[in-house]
C-alpha cells in the first residue's frame, strides 16, 4: 500500500509542479494584463506548458549531475510554493458557458469508467515491455548516477527523452508506477484540451465527442496506463496547435512563446512529433508573411529541442542520434542497423500496406494495439473541410500523421488521433444523434472486455482492471512474475550477477528492475559486435571457412590495401575475419609498427588482424565501392600474395589489392585468383565466449527462444560457460575465465 | 529566405564532418585455448525448465527452488535421444551443507534403464557433476532412456521436515 501511495505522491507532485510552472509562465507572459485563456483551457494548457519548462529544469539538473530525490523534491515543492504564493496556482481565466447537462452525462459516464480502468492499470506495478525496460530503466540509471550518463550501449538512451525527463522526479519519489500515472495525467489533460477546444470553436458537442473518441481509444488507454510517452506526446503536440489557434484569434505575439516552446518540446518528447514545429512555423509565416514572428516560434522551439541535440552531439557525435548515422558517422550505431530497423518499422509484419487500416482499427497484433473500429469512419471527417477549423485540424493532423509511415506501430497514430477525432466530430456536428451514436459505439467497442469480441485476442491492449495489484494487495513481485517474463529475468540477473558486471542478452529484459547493465544484442554497435562474436560460435555460416586468395607479381611497397569495388545488394556486408600478407609463401609477421586502417568502421579494424576465429571486421553497412582495409608496414616489404579469410556469405562483393607506389599513388596489384575452403575451427564456441570475456562481459543471458540458445544449453562446458541460473524461459551463464 | 535557411543548416552539416580515419597497431595475437574440449551435443533437462515435468518420472519434488528441485530417495527421469548410442549419463546436483550435517557422507548409485552404472561416495557438500559412459547395449534406438540416481541417506528439510535427498539441477545424455 505504501508503494501505491508513494507512486501517487511522485506522480501527483510532478503533475502539480508542471501545472505550477506553466501557470507561472503564463502569468509572467501576460503580467498585468488578462491572458486570453479561458478558465477551462488554462488547466491543461498550463500543465503541458509547465511540463515543457519542468523538463528543461530537470535536464539542467541531470546535466549538472545533482539529480537526487532531495534536489528534485525541492524543485517540485519550490515551483508549487511559488505558484501558490504568486496566485498563479488559482484556476482563473475567462469564463465559459457551462456544458449542457446532456453533454455532461454523455461525457462523465464513459470518461469516468475508462479513467478508473486506466488509473488502476497505471497504479499497478509496471510490466509493459518498453516501460519496464528502457523508459524507466534509463530513468533509474540516471538517478543512480545522479545525472546524465553517456550510455553508448543503448540506442534508446540516445533518443530525446523529453517526457522521461519528467518521470525522473516522479520516479525518485514514487518509483515505477509514478511514471505510468504521469502518462495518465497527460491523457486527462489531452481530453480536457479537446473539450476546451470544442468550446472555443463554439461547438461544445464537437469537443466532447473528440475528447471521447481520443481518450477511449484502446491504444490510448493502453499507453496512458504504462510508462510510454505516446499519449504525453499527443497532448504536447495538440497543445502547440492549440496555442497557435489562440494566437490566430488574438494575434498577440506573446502567444507565440508557448506555441514555440511546445512545438520544440514535441521534438524533445518524440522525434517523430517534430512535424508540429513545421506546422507552427509554416502557419505563422502564412498568416503574417513576416520573419520576426517566425523567428520567435523557431527560437522558442530551439530552446526546448536544442539541449537534446547538443547533448547527443557531445555524447554520441550525432545531434539526432540514434538516427542519421550515414551522415553523422559515429562508433555507437551501425548504419546498417538503422537501415534494417527502419525498414522493419515501416511495415512490421504487415506485408500488404492496404491492410494497415484494418490492422490499426480492429486487428491489434501485428502493429501493436488498435485505435478502435470507429476510426474506420475517418474518411467521413473529410466533410469537416467545409469549416475553417476542419481544414486546420486536417492540415495539422496530416503533418503529425506523416511520420507514421516511418513507423507503422499503432501507437505512432496517437499524436494524430486528436486531430482526426476533431475532424470526425466536426463532420458530424450537424447531426448530434449520429455523433452521439458514434461515440457510444466507440465506447462500447473500446471497453477492454469487449475488444476480444472483434479484435485479435492477442491484441496489445488493456486486458484487466487490476484492483488488487494496484493497491498492492497482491504482492508486486508475484504480480510481476505472473505478468512479465522480462521482470523475472531481470530479477534473476539482479540476484546472480555482481554489481558492476554487464550481461549480454540477445533479447531484452525489464532493465528497470535490475541495477546491472543488460546489453541487448541490437541496441548498439558494440552490442552488435558482441552478439556477432557469440553467434559465430554456433553458426557455421558466420565462421571463417573461406580464404579469398590474391596472387600477383611480387610488389615492393610500404603500404597495401584491399579495396571493395562493387556496389553490393542491400544488406550484403563485407566481412573480414583475417587479412594476411605473404611473400614467397611465408606470412609477414604482424609487427608493432604496422598501422591498420579501415573504412567504414575504422575502430574495429584490429579484429581482422588478431588471429581469432571468433572476431571479424565488418562494414556494418551495405558493401560499396571505396571501402577498404589498409596496412602501412612501416618499412618496405615484398608482397606477392594476400589471403582474406571470411565467411562464405558474400555474393556480389568484388575486391582488389592495391599497393602504394613511391609517389604515394595507389596502384592495382591484383584481384581474387582463388577461393580456398578452410576447415571449421573446433574451438569456435569457446573462442567466442573468450572474446566476449576479454571485452569485459562475463555474463550471457539467453532466452530459450533465441537463436543459438539450444546449442549453448546442450553443452555450456564446451562454450566455456557455467549455467548459474534459469527461470521463466531464460538462462544465465557466466564465462569460465 | 531559402538562402537564410541554408545558412542555418550549415552548422548542422559541420557536425557531420568526420575526422580522417585513425590508425591502429596490430592487436594481441590470439592463440588456441589450452583448456579446449570439443562440443558434444546433449539430450538433457534442467529442473528450471518450463517443460521439466514432462521428463520427471518419480521422486523429484516441484516446483523448482533456487537452481533446481528437491529429490527424494530415487529421482528418476526419462530422456529421449537420437540415433547415436555412444552416450554419457550426466547429472548435476547439489548436496547441501545442512543436509550433510544431518547425514554425513552419502553414496549415490547411478543407473540407466535399470542397469546400475556405478556408485559414488560424496564426502563434502557442494555442487557435484557426475558423468560416465553408458554401455551401448543398455540403450535401444527409438526408445527413451530411464535415468536414475539413488541416494543412500535422506535428511530433513526445513521448515516442514520433509525427507529430501539432493537438489537436482539437471541431467541427461551427452554424445561422446
Amino acid at each position: 500500500m505504501k508503494a501505491a501511495l508513494a507512486a501517487l505522491l511522485g506522480a501527483g507532485l510532478t503533475a502539480a509542479a508542471c501545472y505550477a510552472a506553466g501557470a507561472l509562465l503564463i502569468d509572467r507572459i501576460w503580467s498585468g494584463v488578462q491572458s486570453p485563456l479561458r478558465r477551462m483551457e488554462r488547466i491543461p494548457l498550463a500543465f503541458t506548458l509547465g511540463a515543457a519548462c519542468l523538463h528543461l529544469i530537470v535536464f539542467a539538473i541531470l546535466a549538472l549531475r545533482i539529480a537526487n530525490w532531495p534536489v528534485l523534491l525541492a524543485v517540485l515543492l519550490g515551483l508549487l510554493g511559488w505558484a501558490i504564493r504568486s496566485g498563479a496556482w488559482k484556476f482563473k481565466g475567462l469564463e465559459s458557458q457551462p456544458l449542457e447537462r446532456s453533454l455532461l452525462v454523455l461525457l462523465a459516464i464513459p470518461a469516468g469508467l475508462f479513467s478508473l480502468v486506466y488509473f488502476l492499470n497505471a497504479l499497478a506495478p509496471e510490466n509493459s515491455p518498453d516501460g519496464s525496460s528502457y523508459h524507466l530503466g534509463i530513468v533509474a540509471r540516471y538517478l543512480r548516477a545522479g545525472g546524465f550518463e553517456r550510455i553508448t550501449t543503448n540506442i534508446y538512451a540516445m533518443l530525446s527523452q523529453g517526457v522521461d525527463t519528467l518521470v525522473v522526479p516522479a520516479f525518485a519519489i514514487g518509483r515505477h508506477s509514478s511514471g505510468a500515472l504521469l502518462q495518465f495525467v497527460f491523457a486527462l489533460s489531452l481530453g480536457l484540451m479537446l473539450l476546451a477546444y470544442g468550446r472555443r470553436l463554439g461547438k461544445p458537442r464537437v469537443g466532447v465527442a473528440a475528447a471521447l473518441l481520443t481518450f477511449l481509444s484502446p491504444v490510448v488507454g493502453r499507453t496512458a496506463s504504462i510508462s510510454y510517452v505516446d499519449v504525453a506526446t499527443a497532448a504536447i503536440v495538440f497543445s502547440a496547435f492549440y496555442w497557435i489557434e489562440i494566437w490566430d484569434d488574438y494575434r498577440d505575439w506573446r502567444l507565440l512563446i508557448p506555441a514555440g516552446l511546445l512545438a520544440g518540446y514535441s521534438y524533445s518528447a518524440k522525434y517523430t512529433a517534430f512535424t508540429i514545429a513545421i506546422y507552427a512555423i509554416g502557419f505563422v509565416l502564412w498568416r503574417t508573411r513576416r520573419l520576426k514572428p517566425v523567428l520567435l516560434v523557431a527560437a522558442c522551439a530551439g530552446v526546448m529541442a536544442g539541449p537534446w541535440m547538443v547533448r547527443n552531439w557531445v555524447f554520441y557525435d550525432n545531434p539526432v542520434a540514434p538516427l542519421g548515422n550515414w551522415l553523422f558517422r559515429n562508433p555507437y550505431v551501425h548504419v546498417l542497423f538503422e537501415q534494417e530497423y527502419s525498414a522493419y518499422l515501416r511495415h512490421y509484419d504487415v506485408t500488404d500496406p492496404w491492410t494497415l487500416p484494418r490492422e490499426a482499427t480492429i486487428g491489434g497484433v501485428k502493429t501493436g494495439g488498435l485505435i478502435g473500429p470507429a476510426f474506420l469512419l475517418l474518411p467521413l471527417g473529410l466533410a469537416a473541410l467545409r469549416y475553417r477549423a476542419g481544414r486546420r485540424v486536417w492540415l495539422a493532423g496530416l503533418l503529425v500523421f506523416a511520420p507514421y509511415f516511418g513507423n507503422v506501430g499503432t501507437r505512432f497514430l496517437i499524436p494524430s488521433l486528436p486531430f482526426f477525432s476533431l475532424a470526425i466530430a466536426l463532420a458530424l456536428a450537424r447531426w448530434p444523434l449520429l455523433l452521439g451514436a458514434l461515440v457510444a459505439f466507440h465506447a462500447a467497442t473500446s471497453w477492454y472486455q469487449a475488444i476480444p469480441l472483434y479484435a485479435d485476442m492477442h491484441a496489445w491492449r488493456i486486458d484487466r482492471a487490476p484492483v488488487r495489484a494496484a493497491i498492492r494487495w497482491t504482492d508486486p513481485d508475484q504480480y510481476l512474475r505472473a505478468t512479465s517474463s522480462g521482470y523475472t529475468a531481470a530479477r534473476m540477473i539482479e540476484m546472480n550477477v555482481p554489481e558492476g558486471e554487464q550481461v549480454l542478452a540477445m533479447n531484452g529484459a525489464a532493465d528497470s528492475y535490475t541495477r546491472r547493465e543488460i546489453r541487448v544484442s541490437f541496441q548498439s554497435a558494440s552490442n552488435e559486435v558482441l552478439a556477432d562474436i557469440v553467434n559465430m560460435g554456433w553458426s557455421a555460416g558466420n565462421q571463417p571457412t573461406k580464404a579469398r586468395v590474391f596472387r600477383f607479381p611480387e610488389t615492393r611497397t610500404t603500404r597495401m590495401r584491399v579495396r571493395q569495388i562493387a556496389q553490393a545488394a542491400f544488406a550484403e556486408q563485407w566481412n573480414v575475419h583475417e587479412l594476411r600478407f605473404y611473400s614467397h609463401g611465408v606470412e609477414l609477421p604482424r609487427r608493432p609498427e604496422w598501422r591498420l586502417r579501415a573504412w567504414p568502421v575504422p575502430g574495429d579494424v584490429q579484429m581482422a588482424f588478431d588471429k581469432s576465429p571468433a572476431t571479424r571486421w565488418r562494414s556494418w553497412e551495405t558493401a560499396a565501392p571505396g571501402m577498404y582495409l589498409d596496412v602501412e608496414f612501416g618499412r618496405e616489404q615484398s608482397v606477392d600474395e594476400v589471403h582474406m579469410e571470411t565467411a562464405p556469405d558474400f555474393s556480389t562483393i568484388r575486391l582488389q589489392v592495391e599497393s602504394m607506389s613511391a609517389t604515394g599513388a595507389w596502384e592495382k596489384a591484383g584481384e581474387v585468383t582463388e577461393d580456398i575452403d578452410l576447415p571449421p575451427n573446433p574451438q569456435a564456441r569457446r573462442m567466442a565466449t573468450y572474446e566476449m570475456h576479454q571485452r569485459g562481459v562475463h555474463y550471457l543471458m539467453m532466452w530459450d527462444t533465441d537463436y543459438g540458445a539450444d546449442d549453448i544449453r546442450d553443452d555450456p562446458e564446451a562454450w566455456g560457460l557455467d549455467l548459474i541460473a534459469a527461470d521463466a524461459g531464460a538462462r544465465l551463464y557466466r564465462t569460465k575465465w | 529566405m531559402p538562402a537564410r535557411a541554408l545558412l542555418a543548416v550549415i552548422p548542422l552539416l559541420f557536425c557531420a564532418c568526420t575526422q580522417a580515419p585513425e590508425f591502429y597497431p596490430p592487436p594481441a595475437q590470439r592463440a588456441p585455448l589450452p583448456e579446449f574440449r570439443a562440443y558434444r551435443p546433449a539430450y538433457m533437462v534442467n529442473m528450471m525448465d518450463a517443460d521439466a515435468e514432462e521428463y520427471i518420472l518419480s521422486d523429484i519434488i516441484g516446483p523448482p527452488r533456487g537452481k533446481g528441485r528437491w529429490t527424494r530417495k530415487r529421482p528418476t527421469l526419462r530422456m529421449p535421444f537420437g540415433d547415436r548410442l555412444s552416450l554419457d549419463f550426466f547429472m548435476d546436483f547439489e548436496l547441501l551443507d545442512f543436509a550433510m550435517k544431518d547425514t554425513g557422507p552419502v553414496t549415490v548409485s547411478f543407473s540407466v534403464n535399470g542397469h546400475k552404472l556405478t556408485s559414488v561416495l560424496y564426502n563434502q557438500p557442494g555442487v557435484q557433476h557426475f558423468e560416465m559412459p553408458i554401455p551401448e547395449e543398455w540403450l535401444e534406438r527409438g526408445q527413451e532412456a530411464v535415468l536414475e540416481a539413488e541416494i543412500d541417506k535422506l535428511s530433513s528439510a526445513p521448515p516442514d521436515g520433509a525427507r529430501i535427498g539432493m537438489m537436482l539441477v539437471g541431467a541427461g545424455l551427452r554424445e561422446r
